[in-house]
């Protein structure tokens, strides 16, 4: 039985442990402070990205386009508010190899997009918008607050299992407190709180108002993760980094009305969409994500760019040769019927592009269709005498000729 | 007395063969799985692996051989790209979907394929892949993957090391242990 007295002085000892630990979480946007001064523990977070980044740079994975590089910069530079003009040499933009749908923010201001992402939006307002919610996290200066909220969890948590430690008359006592401490922090260690998405899509909406961009798009683009999400053929889930997001469903619903409160602008049709600029420079990435596409095994993603890029340029041997590698890849019935017929187009439109023709010969070749497999196999090789796949090759070569042999 | 001797002899014979790391007593033969090699002598076998063997000598960071399998027809079986393995496939077709598979592997940065050949490994036709990448922390490793389609599986056999010294240095104990692989027939 504790006494009265007792009790007050555990009060007073937790409010004031509680108290002295707290981090402040009044973290005011870049741009409210004049000259931006990163603090303390935000220099270590921007120390820390910076190593990280490091790893990134060399990891290969970076896509190295320098005409859509200099675009996106370009434009995230444009689009930051007048008030935060001043860090524009600290934004930047980089495009990563990787097929499914994300981009990501590192407090320090550098940013990565998947090309994955870059390939299933359609238009600049589209960019626009994602853009524009990436930067608010940088620019409200998110990761702290959460990094910061997360220390003083664990304090608060250390505080009580103290206290309840010193009530309990234990020295030493394994509190169920600090183990859920324990707990809490780490369900709580990734990505933005539901708020600042939140605020983030708030953040994407405005950029789209201040630049002139037609609002109905940030809606639109929500509804692009949403499909590619219900895509089981892509045979992909939630990307890690929008684990935190609200549902899709939710930031329609809100973005939506964000839309009926700016209801001129967003019925205005001659607010900018910009899909002409957006697709000359986003269009060699389209074949290029295709390819990843293929790769793992996201299908209708991989046709979905296809369709896109033909429309640019509708007679492209590239594309029906991934075409054909869709159908190639995809183990459905029929499907072997559809490759031959894409990769037969991708010949007819260029007699030249050589992966089309091994890929006929390798058809041919386990279908038993000997004459057609070495004519393909061997129209390959004369054009790329030195493939790199030319021992295999040579391999269905001897094969058929022992096949011919053994039929004579 | 009697009893309690055979007791701790027991025990001793236990607790030796449960032991994780064993070591290879002169060049010993090896059959498992309708399949024969000789083990390099010197060299540690790891006992509770998941694989059908793993070897090292220094410490299974710096070299290792290993021969693993995948399952024909089994879904997930890549995990990252989500291929099927198909029964129809050319060893050519499977060494693709590997170096699809390590491709979209974010542990495997640099991935550069130095050589993809097809191989004749006792009897089988299979694929020799010669690789090179970078771990997360940066350091160098070079492998070397034979693969062949055996009944149910996609039996590969690896070298891996770092390739910095440890590659080169003992390349040759496995190029012995491939020419002394044998699948029983």
């Amino acid at each position: 039985m504790i006494n009265r007295t007792k009790f007050f002085d555990f009060i007073i000892i937790f409010l004031i442990l509680l108290v002295s630990s707290c981090a402040s979480l009044d973290v005011k946007p870049i741009g409210n402070q004049g000259n931006f001064i990163k603090e303390p523990d935000e220099e270590r977070i921007w120390k820390r990205c910076t190593e990280e980044q490091e790893i990134i740079a060399r990891s290969g994975w970076i896509y190295n386009d320098a005409n859509l590089n200099a675009y996106l910069n370009g434009l995230v530079v444009k689009m930051l508010p007048e008030d935060v003009k001043a860090m524009s040499s600290t934004v930047k933009i980089f495009v990563i190899k990787n097929p499914n749908i994300n981009a990501c923010m590192y407090p320090n201001g550098v940013m990565y997009v998947h090309t994955g992402l870059l390939a299933n939006i359609n238009d600049e307002a589209q960019l626009v918008s994602i853009l524009g919610h990436e930067l608010t996290h940088f620019i409200n200066r998110h990761t702290l607050k959460q990094f910061r909220n997360q220390i003083n969890k664990s304090a608060f948590f250390a505080t009580v299992s103290m206290v309840a430690t010193s009530a309990s008359g234990l020295t030493t006592h394994p509190t169920d407190f600090s183990s859920l401490g324990m707990y809490s922090l780490v369900s709580s260690v990734s990505g933005y709180s539901r708020e600042q998405e939140r605020e983030a899509d708030k953040g994407g909406f405005e950029a789209l108002l201040r630049g002139g961009y037609s609002l109905p798009e940030s809606v639109k683009v929500i509804e692009i993760f949403e499909e590619d999400y219900k895509d089981d053929k892509n045979k992909i889930r939630v990307p890690y980094a929008f684990l935190d997001h609200p549902t899709n469903q939710a930031r329609i619903k809100y973005l939506k009305k964000l839309c009926k409160l700016y209801e001129a602008e967003a019925n205005d049709k001659s607010r900018l969409v910009g899909e002409e600029v957006y697709s000359k420079n986003t269009w060699d990435l389209l074949l290029d994500n295709a390819n990843l596409d293929i790769r793992a095994s996201r299908f209708n993603s991989a046709n979905r760019a296809i369709e896109k890029y033909s429309k640019l340029s509708p007679q492209n041997a590239k594309a029906y040769y991934y075409l054909g590698e869709i159908f190639s890849n995809s183990n459905e019935k029929d499907d072997q019927t559809k490759a031959i017929e894409n990769y037969k187009k991708s010949i007819e439109l260029n007699k030249d592009f050589p992966f089309s023709h091994r890929d006929l010969g390798i058809i041919y070749y386990k279908n038993k269709l000997s004459d057609e497999a070495r004519s393909e196999f061997e129209k390959y090789l004369t054009l790329v005498p030195d493939a790199e796949d030319k021992k295999y090759i040579v391999t269905y070569l001897d094969e058929l000729k022992k096949r011919k042999g053994d039929k004579e | 007395m009697k009893i309690k001797l055979l007791f701790i002899l027991s025990l001793a014979l236990l607790v030796c063969g449960c032991a994780p790391w064993q070591i290879v007593q002169n060049s010993r033969q090896w059959r498992y799985l309708g399949f024969e090699a000789t083990l390099p002598a010197g060299w540690m076998k790891l006992n509770s692996s998941p694989d059908i063997l793993f070897l090292s000598k220094d410490g299974e960071l710096l070299q290792s051989i290993r021969i693993f399998r995948y399952e024909i027809n089994k879904k997930n079986a890549l995990p990252i790209t989500k291929k099927i393995v198909t029964d129809n496939m050319l060893p050519q077709e499977i060494s693709e979907l590997i170096v699809n598979e390590m491709s979209l592997n974010q542990n495997k940065q640099k991935l550069k394929i130095l050589e993809n050949i097809p191989i004749d490994i006792s009897g089988e036709n299979g694929f020799k892949l010669e690789y090179v990448f970078n771990t997360p922390d940066n350091l160098k490793i070079k492998s070397v993957l034979y693969g062949f389609k055996k009944d149910k599986f996609i039996y590969l056999i690896q070298y891996q090391a770092t390739e910095q010294f440890y590659f080169d240095k003992d390349v040759v104990v496995f190029d012995d242990f491939i020419k002394s692989f044998k699948v029983l027939r």
